[in-house]
């Protein structure tokens, strides 16, 4: 749940206190500023947790915990020989919004892998793994270059 | 990522009211979701994540068995589900018959006419 989505159900989130705390009855001394502190935790957690909005097909929108569609495409990545993913970002796009995702990643790349055709890998593994995975489409990669690592594993063969 | 605001109505009514029992449905529900393949378990959703919430701050020990959620205002629906995946199938296919199943379950459970259903489907993980 992003920050965003935690301040739009706050008002959802305020009526499940308020019900909730209904049935604890808090002692008097402890209920003061006790439903705010609640709500603050609440919408802590939540941070720390991001999801992204998606939208099936069919036009049912959820929302999946980002870390997991990241961890996905890091996998992806990494499949490619020589490529090493560094940061994954991805953002709902489409029409309706969310029915597709636009990925930009940052990747390192070992000494001697010839770059542009590593990144057309690198798309096709990626823009894969997404529809059989989450069966969201990728309407964009974008691969940048950060940095050249030494493959001492490969060297060794 | 950019989430759009949610359009957020006050819960008006809860527990049973005009052929609504909301603990049954809810109950409904938990047994249809998580019989859909794919679906390895809930997680916790608002109701369960305040229950740790106030028991951390009232130093208590509490928790909310985990369920889908779900309320009526007015003639509308809402339901909220956080669940676990496996990686069986892709996530917007299980999405889709998650949507399917609470429909079904919901026009069968729900005396009276219904109108819009608002379905918050949440997913929280997927293991391999």
């Amino acid at each position: 749940m992003s920050d965003e989505s935690v301040n739009a159900t706050d008002a959802h989130l305020r009526g499940i206190i308020d019900e909730y705390m209904e049935a604890f009855e808090p002692d008097p001394a402890e209920s003061i500023g006790l439903r705010e502190r609640i709500l603050q935790i609440v919408r802590e957690d939540a941070v720390l947790a991001p999801a992204t909005k998606l939208t099936t097909e069919r036009g049912n929108p959820f929302r999946i915990s980002t870390a997991e569609v990241r961890g996905i495409i890091r996998e992806a990545v990494d499949a490619v020989p020589g490529i090493r993913a560094r940061s994954v970002n991805l953002t709902p796009a489409g029409e309706p919004e969310g029915s597709a995702v636009e990925v930009a990643l940052t990747v390192m790349m070992s000494v001697g892998t010839a770059f542009v055709s590593a990144a057309e890998d690198v798309r096709r593994s990626v823009a894969g793994a997404l529809i059989a995975q989450v069966g969201i489409p990728a309407l964009r990669i974008d691969v940048t270059l950060e940095d050249v690592f030494v493959d001492e594993e490969a060297g060794d063969d | 990522m950019t989430e759009k605001p949610r359009v957020v109505k006050p819960r008006v009514e809860s527990g049973t009211s005009r052929g609504f029992d909301e603990a049954a449905v809810s109950a409904r529900l938990t047994e249809s979701v998580t019989g859909v393949d794919g679906v390895t378990g809930l997680a916790p959703g608002l109701r369960g994540m305040i229950a740790n919430a106030a028991a951390q701050v009232m130093r208590r020990t509490g928790s909310e068995p985990l369920r889908v959620e779900v309320w009526r205002t007015g003639e509308d629906l809402g339901v909220r589900i956080d669940a676990h995946l496996d990686d069986s199938r892709p996530v917007t296919e299980i999405v889709d018959e998650l949507f399917a199943v609470i429909a079904v379950d919901l026009q069968a459970a729900v005396d009276g006419p219904i109108g819009e259903i608002d379905i918050d489907v949440h997913i929280v993980s997927r293991s391999r």
